[in-house]
């Protein structure tokens, strides 16, 4: 009880979009649904050991449980009360576990509601591959790719109309009659969805990862877009990323634009020197890549990607590819956040398996390296790699839950609590 | 002399009437093209002589496309090619040159559209000793049927501050009471149709092929998760037509649910399991996302693939680098309503090794073979699967593959043509 005043802690805040921490940060949790509990338990004990053990005492995070999902609904009556909203709104950082579909909504509408009123731009995705996890494929050593995801356009926005809806003609029509356009196969029977992209919504999320790239030493931004058929969206999302790129970080980086141009004025070889040049700086090298041979060079040759810059469903789509190539489906973490605000919320990406509710027994390694992925973004290293040597450490020795054992020769299989005690004891 | 000249393909129907002795265009290719063509012309008929003592052959009859077109006519793709390949029906086609300003695609999409070819057909198949990033390239055996006329793909899009961009804006904004655009000032928009027909063609196409080929199941893939009304409706559409239309033939998920939902999951996997025995086709579905995934964790679970434009083309590519196939992998564009069908490489032209004598001829000698079988002569398919499969596992192989083999013999594109004939 002496540390009454510590237990209490401390509000982050944020200045021009530069967090200051301060020793006791107060940050929000969401338990989550189903094998929620379990992984909680689980995930504060280990980042409260790294912590622990990487600052002796001196900082400490207080936890602050905020309701979502069925333990909500069951409280509250609501599936995301205001309250919460609020809490994550004034205290910026939160950690989530998995939460239940609500009948007729969805987790989506929870997840999307969060994310929607924080306006958390960035979908964050680390792949990398820890030694000994069962993979697919030959070299899984060779991915270590931060996904930049932007999360609030593209036509995954949602902007669609019904075949055979009064909206829906409504709009064909206007397509065929107003806007002229005769590319259209089957006008009396299609269904219509609307792919927004800005430069807006390109250029903050592009800012975002290149900023990420210089902060923690990467050496390339790849920006990964369809703009060789999607001219306008997605080849525009290219564009203004390299027109950011230039503007902003000007001598921090060097773009392919920038190669091309020198390559038209004096040739291939002036290029090849320029670029060579710049990256003997450090400078960090944007440049791009069309989806379909992003796909297939992140299986031939990944080690070319560092971090990853792309719109919504490219990066939905690649994260899980990526993420299945290095045998990390039930571990990738994740987070969203608006770099601008603040706001970001880390969490696990997968479901609530509600068959192992209680039971002790799945992984709780994603919400543990979403853990992770939060103390680095609040500055604290130490304690984050900490966390990665254990994690290498365990899963190396096959100390593993279910979901590896069944698929590793010699694993012993913990439950969820001993894989977080083995996590601390090597801390 | 009059067996020379062959006779044409016709078509009723749907249904090819193919003769002994088919006329086929061919479009040569640029660059790398006429190496790679008189490598895959002398392979396709060495096997078809083989497969049939001299009773079969097909009388090639060249059409002018690309760079050699324009360089002898002014034009990249001359109406007459256009004619005679819709007279003929079945056409093979080399890579073709990029024209200044406009790009291949215009070439391909001309000719795609002219013909309505709307489905991209692209098995993809692993050859043993092939190098490949995946521990078992083997159990992947996938047929894709990518729709070729619809989805974001077909290139409606307006350009952020335009006068249209604003034009459509306006409208979605006042009169159809859109709020979800997070940026609208700064927009640039896309459109993305997708139709009850071009979806339901696509996936009796699919459906069809599995019956004739013998798979066991066609897997709609698409994203209806998050755009409900134009991928979920995908595979809505795509689960009616199947039900519809091949009623006892077919077991579909969306029957799985209807009899899970009145009996329960006991019955439906009884059902399911059932309908497997008596050698129905298993429809089922699988979100994009995490077929990418599934795709490399548990291949096996998929035979032939319907899916939309944007995703096939996804798919298609990382299913070819995962079996090591990037430069090897054919394809075909047809409409199995008409009978057109383009067979062809899916590389590029590679100008560099024009003349060489150098490249792989794969793709193009693996397109005949899907035309091979398209025409239902399955014998002299057959001959030239068996035979790549022999030659690359005895490591003859060309630069490309040399390059990533160990102990493997590099080959000239026209000496790998001589070890295939050798090995039909």
């Amino acid at each position: 009880m002496s540390n009454q005043t510590l237990i209490e802690g401390n509000r982050i805040t944020v200045n021009n979009g530069v967090l200051n921490v301060g020793n006791h940060p107060i940050i929000p949790f969401i338990i989550g649904d189903g094998i929620g509990p379990d992984i909680w338990r689980a995930a504060s004990r280990v980042l409260d050991a790294a912590v622990e053990k990487a600052y002796q005492g001196n900082k400490s995070i207080v936890w602050k449980e905020v309701l979502a999902g069925q333990k909500a609904f069951d409280l509250t009556g609501e599936w995301l009360p205001q309250e919460t909203l609020d809490v994550i709104g004034e205290y910026l950082i939160a950690l989530k576990g998995p939460l239940t579909t609500p009948i007729g909504g969805g987790i989506r509408s929870l997840n999307v509601a969060l994310r929607q009123k924080l306006d958390l731009y960035t979908c964050l995705r680390p792949v990398r591959w820890f030694k000994g996890t069962p993979s697919p494929v030959k070299l899984p050593q060779n991915v270590d790719i931060v996904i930049f995801r932007e999360n609030t356009e593209d036509i995954y926005a949602g902007i669609e109309y019904q075949q055979g809806s009064p909206e829906a003609e409504k709009i064909l029509d206007v397509l065929q009659n107003v806007m002229k356009t005769t590319k259209i196969r089957f006008p009396e029977t299609s269904a219509i969805g609307i792919k927004p992209v800005s430069s807006q919504g390109s250029k903050r999320l592009v800012k975002a990862a290149i900023q990420h790239a210089l902060l923690n030493g990467r050496k390339s931004v790849t920006m990964v877009h369809k703009g060789n058929i999607m001219k306008f969206t997605e080849g525009a999302f290219k564009q203004w990323g390299y027109e950011l790129a230039e503007e902003e970080f000007g001598d921090k980086v060097f773009t392919w634009n920038q190669y091309n141009n020198v390559k038209e004025a004096q040739g291939k070889e002036a290029a090849d020197k320029f670029q060579q040049e710049a990256l003997e700086q450090g400078k960090i090298l944007i440049k791009d890549m069309i989806v379909d041979n992003f796909l297939q060079q992140v299986l031939l040759e990944p080690a070319q990607f560092d971090v990853v810059a792309t719109l919504n469903l490219n990066g939905d789509l690649i994260s899980d590819a990526l993420a299945a190539q290095v045998g990390g489906i039930g571990i990738a973490p994740g987070a969203n956040i608006n770099y601008e605000t603040g706001h970001a919320i880390f969490e696990a990406t997968h479901g609530t398996a509600p068959e192992f509710t209680d039971l002790d027994q799945v992984n709780p390694s994603s919400l543990i390296l979403s853990g992770e992925m939060m103390l680095r973004h609040l500055g604290w290293d130490e304690a984050a790699n900490l966390i990665i040597n254990a994690m290498e450490k365990t899963i190396f020795s096959e100390m593993v839950t279910f979901d590896f054992a069944r698929r590793m020769e010699g694993a012993t299989e913990v439950k969820c609590s001993q894989f977080a005690d083995e996590l601390i004891n090597n801390l | 002399m009059s067996s020379i000249q062959g006779k044409k393909i016709v078509v009723n129907n749907g249904v090819l009437n193919v003769p002994d002795h088919p006329i086929i265009p061919f479009i040569i290719g640029d660059g790398t093209g006429p190496d790679i063509w008189a490598a895959a012309s002398r392979v396709l008929d060495a096997a078809v002589d083989k497969a049939y003592s001299g009773q079969k052959y097909i009388v090639w009859k060249e059409v002018l496309a690309g760079q050699k077109a324009f360089d002898l006519t002014g034009e990249w793709l001359p109406q007459e090619t256009l004619d005679i390949i819709r007279e003929y029906f079945i056409a093979i086609k080399g890579p073709l040159t990029t024209p200044i300003g406009g790009g291949i695609r215009s070439l391909n999409v001309a000719l795609r559209q002219n013909l309505d070819l709307y489905a991209c057909v692209r098995p993809v198949h692993y050859f043993k000793g092939v190098p490949s990033p995946v521990k078992r390239p083997e159990d992947v055996d996938i047929v894709i049927f990518r729709e070729n006329t619809e989805d974001i793909y077909a290139g409606i899009e307006y350009q952020e501050g335009s006068a249209e961009v604003k034009k459509l804006l306006k409208f979605l904004q006042e009169e159809m009471g859109v709020t979800k655009i997070r940026f609208p000032d700064s927009s640039a928009l896309g459109i993305k149709p997708v139709s009850i027909e071009g979806t339901k063609r696509l996936v009796r196409s699919a459906i069809d092929y599995a019956l004739a080929n013998g798979y066991k199941s066609v897997t709609l893939v698409h994203k209806g998760n998050i755009m409900k009304y134009t991928e979920g409706a995908f595979k809505n559409w795509g689960y009616e037509v199947a039900e519809q239309e091949y009623g006892d033939k077919v077991f579909t998920w969306d029957e799985y649910d209807r009899i899970k939902d009145n009996e329960g999951a006991k019955a439906a996997d009884k059902a399911q399991a059932e309908a497997e025995l008596a050698g129905k086709i298993i429809i089922k579905d699988s979100i994009a996302d995490i077929f990418l995934q599934q795709i490399l964790t548990r291949p096996v679970e998929f035979d032939v693939v319907a899916t939309l434009n944007l995703n096939g083309d996804y798919m298609s590519d990382a299913l070819a680098a995962q079996v090591g196939g990037i430069g090897i992998a054919p394809g075909a564009n047809i409409n199995y309503l008409t009978g057109h069908a383009i067979f062809e490489a899916t590389h590029g032209t590679a100008p560099k090794y024009t003349g060489l004598d150098k490249v792989n001829p794969s793709s193009v000698i693996l397109s005949g073979e899907m035309m091979l079988r398209h025409l239902q002569w399955n014998e002299a398919a057959d001959l030239i699967i068996a035979s790549i499969e022999k030659t690359i596992d005895s490591k003859v192989v060309t630069y490309d593959f040399a390059r990533l083999m160990e102990g493997a013999t590099e080959v000239k594109c026209s000496e790998f043509a001589d070890e295939l004939i050798k090995n039909l």
